[in-house]
């Protein structure tokens, strides 16, 4: 959150300008007083973040759910749960994705320097990754599957595959999100809306980078 | 989506039908589609909830036109079971969701946020016809529920789709849940989503689109609550999803997250699945579920409090107070799912702190009750039919709260969970307190909608028959609950086959005097259909002010013009309930008059 408020750009038209935290919010009146036209970057951080909390709460619930699950008991006093023995290439996955959000990173500052050809560089690139991080994430799914392990084998895998198909739907929202403004990017100069985009996807995509640390810490080595 | 933003900022108005009428931008357009869609859902659930009433105040009596409509589950033109448990399943879902969930917000709040904040529409209003097209997908998915499977009108399970019966399918070997259940989740799932894209856009729009001077301190409170109920829904709803996400897996791929080892369905042994907790996905609906019922009742306390202080021409007692307390609603909600749960075999322990802050709950309740009796407190009162159905609203809040009070005991509740009681509670509250904030949202705003009035003699006996009718209806609830009626059951005592509970024999009567007051209420509400259609085409004229009101939607036409203020920004002075104040030309102050003296808000 603290690389968007300090990560504003330079306004370039109206007033009351500011990120996640500035006028927006402010308990003395409206921010107000811009043309009916002008545009609005804090809005779609604003928008952002409440669609990243509300994806946060889905899996906040879904963590939720596989502690309940793996601490369950049935009267017995036994537990199906049956720990998976980790794809390797998961660990390559989550490498790639940790660089993925280094290169969305880079492109978003290339992007407010004006750097056009680094940006459309760094956003290719990050694309790239992002599709080699699903098809590793595929690939574990083969994995497993080929030692017989699916989604309704235990619960353990039932969760692996449920909380990874999940991140990887987002993360393909993130990709599409991701051609979105860089073909914008080509077609258009350096404009203050263009800015947001490009932040906002930049956000997505580190928060996508993020969970997948975090699901890949609590699938495999939470107990 | 930042292109289509372009053209909508631009706000020139769509020439178009499609574009003006069908897949509008403006939220007022789109707000009124939510709207009519509610009007839609809410006959579908009357209509049941009336075959309902006609099962239980007379269980096996054979009704000829019953055998017309369901060849199959009322056979002998009585109502099977299985065909009622459909009927209260479809009832309560369509109620809670198409309806309590929809008009309150995506209707009033679509419409009237934006107006009242000052701004041209709502953030993102592609995202906001998403919104509504969405929620529109989901209502045709749980009507194709209805359909899909003969004998009954959708699944069993009720609202709630407590597994393991919702999660088992073919193997439960009940009509309904198999294909049934399937497009009842599938529905929630998109219904979901469609909320949490309405969310988003009701917070950014309040945090950001508000005009110059709109301080958060002068919203009127009818923003506070959409705003509210907007947060509600987006913390909440994510986790009904992901419930419904485990429960359609337990369904179709053969997990098992609700399905127990050793579960003798069916006159079966369940095999294929093992391990799993049905309570899970209680504590998993119980977390949205709770969330659910201020998402239903908020809106309309904030449309009441806005209300009360129009009509009573004073300013709101304790406006900070009534924005706290909304808040402090809405925060105790998310720690109360488990007083849903008393009966489940949860710790003591757990229990009683679920019951304490459910408990606490009263305190912000009794704040808004004191303060809108403060409002109302020795003030020359305009008894407008909105005005009446607010105060109905504190009416029914209080004796559907009280109630609350009852059942949030874990001593008590544990008596009374699955009686008639709850059923009194929650529809006192839930159901007819936020049926009664959108009467009154619709007899107060309908002229700036649609630029008419509507008929207040008419809006009067309204409201009297069916404030009577609805107490008639659920106070007697109460009391079948503490004799001991049990809820969900297709019949207490067949008088024809004398079969049923013995004990309950005496309550007889008091169930047919339900069922009449109940036809005697639906009846009643064909008067506010006629008044709103004839209304809307021959009503008189409305002013631009026609109850001397002072929030921002008061100084534009009715209706208003597609960018709300006609291309400029309304800048306000005042808070939003000055009324009254002393030494003014009139007896109200609007929130965009010059200010002469600041009265603050």
């Amino acid at each position: 959150m603290g690389t968007t408020v300090t990560t504003v750009e330079p306004v370039k038209t109206g007033s009351g300008i500011g990120a996640l935290g500035g006028n927006g919010f402010k308990g003395d009146g409206g921010p107000g007083g811009r043309d009916r036209d002008d545009y609005q970057p804090e809005k779609y951080r604003i928008g952002m973040w409440a669609g990243l909390v509300s994806i946060l709460m889905l899996f906040v619930a879904l963590t939720s759910a596989y502690i309940f699950r793996l601490k369950w008991r049935s009267q017995d006093g036994l537990s199906d749960w049956v720990p998976l023995v980790m794809p390797r290439i998961l660990w390559l996955n989550t490498a790639v994705i940790l660089v993925s959000s280094l290169t969305i990173d880079a492109a978003r500052r290339a992007f407010k320097r004006g750097a056009d050809d680094l940006f459309r560089r760094m956003m290719t690139f990050s694309t790239v990754l992002g599709l080699v991080f699903l098809a590793g994430q595929v690939i574990a799914f083969r994995n497993l599957a080929a030692q017989g392990i699916f989604i309704k084998s235990n619960p353990h895998s039932s969760f692996f595959y449920l909380l990874s198909g999940l991140h990887g739907l987002h993360l393909i929202g993130g990709i599409l999100g991701i051609c979105f403004v860089t073909l914008k990017g080509i077609r258009r100069q350096y404009e203050e809306r263009r800015g947001a985009a490009v932040d906002v996807t930049a956000i997505y995509w580190h928060f996508m980078d993020g969970l997948w640390i975090y699901l890949f810490l609590l699938l495999f080595f939470w107990n | 989506m930042a292109e289509h933003e372009v053209a909508v900022h631009a706000h020139h108005p769509p020439t178009g039908f499609i574009k003006k009428y069908i897949f509008s931008v403006d939220h007022k357009v789109i707000g009124i589609q939510y709207y009519f869609l509610a009007i839609f859902s809410v006959i579908i659930g009357l209509v049941m909830s009336v075959l309902m009433r006609l099962q239980l105040g007379w269980p096996g009596h054979q009704f000829g036109f019953l055998k017309s409509i369901f060849p199959i589950g009322a056979a002998d033109g009585t109502i099977s079971p299985e065909l009622y448990l459909s009927l209260v399943t479809m009832h309560g879902t369509i109620m809670v969701f198409f309806v309590l969930t929809t008009a309150p917000q995506g209707g009033f709040g679509n419409y009237f946020l934006p107006i009242q904040i000052g701004a041209a529409d709502m953030a993102f209003p592609v995202l906001n016809m998403l919104s509504f097209w969405t929620t529109f997908v989901a209502l045709l998915v749980m009507i194709g529920a209805i359909f899909v499977e003969s004998g009954v009108v959708g699944p069993i399970g009720g609202w709630t789709g407590y597994a393991p019966l919702s999660a088992l399918g073919e193997a439960s070997g009940q009509k309904g849940q198999t294909y049934g259940v399937v497009l009842w989740i599938i529905s929630i799932a998109i219904f979901c989503i469609a909320s949490l894209l309405g969310a988003l856009n009701f917070i950014t729009t309040m945090l950001n689109m508000r005009a110059k001077g709109m301080s958060l301190m002068r919203l009127p409170l009818s923003c506070w609550g959409w705003f509210t109920t907007a947060v509600l829904a987006l913390l909440s709803f994510p986790v009904l999803l992901a419930g419904g996400v485990l429960l359609l897996l337990d369904h179709l791929a053969g997990t098992s997250f609700f399905i127990p080892a050793n579960l003798f369905v069916n006159d079966k042994l369940i095999t294929e699945h093992a391990g799993g907790s049905p309570i899970m996905w209680q504590h998993l609906f119980w977390f949205f579920g709770h969330p659910e019922v201020y998402i239903a009742i908020l809106p309309g306390m904030g449309a009441t409090s806005h209300i009360l202080a129009t009509f009573a021409r004073k300013p709101i007692f304790g406006y900070r107070a009534m924005v706290y307390a909304i808040f402090a609603i809405g925060l105790l909600g998310f720690f109360v799912w488990g007083h849903h749960m008393f009966i489940s075999g949860m710790d003591p322990r757990t229990g009683m702190m679920f019951s304490l802050v459910t408990l606490t709950i009263g305190v912000p309740s009794a704040i808004k009750t004191f303060n809108w009796l403060g409002t109302l407190w020795g003030a020359r009162i305009r008894f407008t039919t909105a005005m009446l159905f607010s105060i109905g609203f504190v009416s029914l809040f209080v004796s559907g709260g009280v109630t609350g009070m009852f059942l949030g005991q874990t001593s008590l509740d544990l008596q009374l969970h699955d009686t008639y009681f709850v059923v009194g509670h929650f529809h006192m509250i839930m159901g007819v307190a936020a049926i009664f904030g959108m009467f009154a949202g619709t007899y107060y705003w309908f002229p700036k909608m649609f630029g008419r009035m509507m008929g207040e003699g008419i809006g009067k006996v309204h409201f009297w028959l069916t404030f009577i009718g609805v107490n008639a209806i659920f106070i007697p609830m109460h009391i079948m609950g503490i004799a001991g009626a049990p809820r969900r059951y297709a019949f207490h005592w067949n008088e024809v086959t004398g079969e049923g509970f013995e004990f309950l024999k005496g309550i007889v009567p008091v169930t047919k005097f339900v069922s009449y007051a109940a036809f005697f209420t639906a009846a009643v509400q064909i008067l506010f259909f006629a008044n709103l259609v004839w209304s809307m085409y021959k009503g008189k004229k409305a002013s631009v002010n026609p109850w001397e009101a002072t929030s921002l939607e008061w100084t534009v036409p009715s209706p208003p013009p597609h960018d709300n203020f006609g291309g400029h920004e309304p800048v306000v002075h005042h808070g939003p309930y000055e009324y009254s104040v002393p030494g003014a030309k009139t007896d109200f102050i609007m929130q965009t008059d010059p200010a002469i003296a600041e009265t603050g808000g």
